[in-house]
């Protein structure tokens, strides 16, 4: 029997991401030299140019976790350059390439990805469509924040919604399209919506085995497509001035491919099912936020042992799951920002799509920081967290970050 | 499977090569800081804004007295909330002083902070007085506002990114005193015509 030791620790097997590095450098490249290109013609045609701009980020962590994806001690975190032309009256472009390094347990190896490439057109005031790339929209936290650390009101992101590639137990990304806007409502409020139709993710290993979510950038593995969307409203005015409210939901099927012989092979199928809530209320200097999420999975296949040998699923492969998480921040003389978190996941443990994620235990945790904008383009951040993963096998551990971070 | 000889090069090469030619791009593309116009009267911008009251207003509105000018985004809880402080605090010092002055605050996010979310932000920051006026513009006039400011801004997704600058207006519409970010604590109002 394996030993659960962190949120991070699991048990999928040892087995290498298939040789893709290198078209990921190359796009990467491409991308690059398409914007060092683009930016030295604006040069020529125009003075001002299309400047590149990005986040840089870095710090220390104290962590006594067993089996950390970091280990004590001063850390880099990441470089984000991006370009977001508008290219005429309606259409408009976001390019975001970040340079980051990977987990204690893999190497810290430098990883290069195109987390944004995506292309709008602004159809009219209430409605823009978007191809390509982008942050799916469920929930609030994962369009209102990206990766640039600056820009983010704490270090760490809710935990359950992280990056594919730090932990994260959803698609934070859709290759696809995109349907956004909002409708003002007279002087009450407006109506906001996202649909979004792009390729079905897959789970693949990463380096040391663990298996992340990966959104299937140049094709979709099994033909099952992802949709989804997010209807809101935000009050302009009365008693709840300020809050925007909404709902979500996503639906897709995902495979798992974690046999190292044979890695054309699913390991697990899970029809992906969530629906969800969020709120988010800026009063003045306060601000509180909540979101809620709700797993309703369906087990299409399922394999156990080394050898994945397929097992039937439990009466109709039916498996509920829970996440959730409550944020509350007050701003000091504009400039000083102590927050509050606490977040609590609810994975049912015989479903193979969080079994075969890393960061798929569940966990209840405590976070408490103060940002301090050192300037308009920098800013520190202090926290501490206690998290308790002692459900499914995991421990009780406490963390502390220091993170300094500017952007350009 | 076949494989290029170009694929045997190590894979961070081609990212590095790269690097080198967005880097050498950028010292070429990059514009210099902003610097505020300071030879032009903000009055000669003839462009239409909204006030959060719905009305339509000019910037020659305010000719004949002191103004305080700044821009900020409705949902910016980083720089502008630092505006905002540092405004609420130079009009207090005015107000001790027994000086007049107008605070005009010109959106730079125009897709979003139109009259009823600049309303509603003055409601929850409590900025009710009326000497305060949150304005919006089209994009060019937002951009030709910014430029004679001098503050430079582009769009980060659904975020603006932009500097910090609060800048005094004399009664003709020219740029008397500016707040950047070095001299943010400086007593702008030492340059405003005394009561």
């Amino acid at each position: 029997m394996m030993t659960k030791q962190s949120l991070y620790s699991r048990r999928a097997a040892r087995v290498q991401l298939p040789a893709e590095g290198w078209r990921g450098s190359l796009l990467a490249a491409a991308v690059l030299l398409a914007a060092g290109f683009v930016a030295l013609r604006g040069a020529r045609a125009d003075v001002e140019g299309l400047a590149v701009h990005g986040f840089v980020d870095a710090g220390y962590t104290y962590t006594d976790q067993p089996d950390p994806p970091s280990k004590t001690g001063f850390r880099l975190g990441t470089l984000d350059l991006y370009l977001s032309p508008q290219l005429g009256d309606r259409v408009k472009a976001l390019m975001e390439v970040v340079w980051e390094f990977d987990s204690w347990y893999n190497n810290g190896q430098a990883d290069t990805d195109v987390e944004r490439l995506q292309i709008g057109y602004t159809v009219s005031d209430d409605l823009t469509v978007w191809l390509g790339r982008f942050h799916t929209p469920y929930g609030y936290y994962n369009t209102a924040y990206h990766h640039g650390g600056e820009l983010q009101p704490t270090v760490l992101r809710p935990q359950f919604l992280a990056f594919e590639d730090h932990g994260g137990i959803l698609p934070a990304h859709t290759v696809g399209l995109w349907f956004t806007g909002h409708k003002a409502e007279g002087g009450l409020g407006r109506i906001t919506y996202d649909l979004y139709f792009g390729n079905g993710s897959r789970i693949l290993p990463d380096s040391s085995g663990k298996g992340q979510i990966d959104m299937n950038s140049v094709g979709d593995d099994n033909g099952n497509h992802a949709y989804g969307g997010r209807f809101g409203y935000q009050f302009s005015d009365g008693p709840l001035d300020g809050l925007w409210i909404g709902v979500h939901g996503l639906k897709e099927e995902i495979d798992a491919y974690l046999d190292s012989s044979n890695s054309n092979s699913a390991t697990s199928k899970t029809q992906l099912a969530v629906l969800g809530a969020f709120e988010e209320w800026d009063v003045g200097n306060w601000e509180w936020l909540t979101e809620y999420y709700h797993f309703n999975n369906t087990t299409l296949l399922n394999t156990t042992g080394p050898s994945f040998t397929p097992v039937a699923s439990s009466a109709d492969g039916k498996h509920t799951s829970s996440a959730a998480y409550t944020q509350v921040s007050y701003l000091f003389q504009g400039r000083i920002s102590p927050y509050l978190r606490y977040e609590v996941t609810n994975f049912d443990q015989a479903d193979p799509y969080f079994t075969s994620l890393d960061g798929g235990l569940s966990f209840r945790r405590g976070l408490i920081g103060v940002r301090y904008d050192v300037s308009p383009a920098a800013c520190v951040k202090l926290e501490m967290d206690r998290t308790d993963a002692k459900r499914d096998g995991g421990n009780w551990y406490t963390d502390a970050r220091l993170q300094l971070a500017v952007r350009f | 499977m076949k494989e290029f000889p170009l694929l045997r090069l190590p894979r961070h090469f081609f990212v590095t090569i790269a690097c080198v030619v967005m880097v050498g791009s950028l010292v070429v593309a990059r514009a210099s800081p902003g610097e505020p116009d300071a030879g032009a009267s903000l009055y000669a911008l003839k462009d239409v804004f909204q006030q959060d009251d719905g009305a339509a207003v000019r910037l020659d509105h305010w000719a004949g007295r002191p103004v305080l000018m700044a821009m900020a985004y409705s949902s910016c809880r980083e720089t502008c909330s630092y505006t905002m402080h540092r405004l609420e605090e130079l009009e207090k010092a005015a107000t001790s002083r027994g000086q007049p002055i107008e605070i005009v605050i010109v959106s730079y996010d125009p897709r979003v902070d139109d009259a009823t979310v600049w309303s509603s932000y003055r409601r929850r920051h409590r900025l009710n007085d009326s000497h305060w006026h949150f304005l919006v513009g089209s994009d060019q006039a937002t951009r030709a506002f910014a430029s004679m400011l001098g503050l430079r801004f582009w769009n980060y997704d659904e975020h603006v990114m932009h500097e910090f600058g609060i800048t005094l207006v004399d009664s003709t519409g020219h740029i008397s005193r500016v707040l950047h970010w070095t001299n943010r604590n400086e007593n702008l109002l030492a340059a405003a015509n005394p009561p």
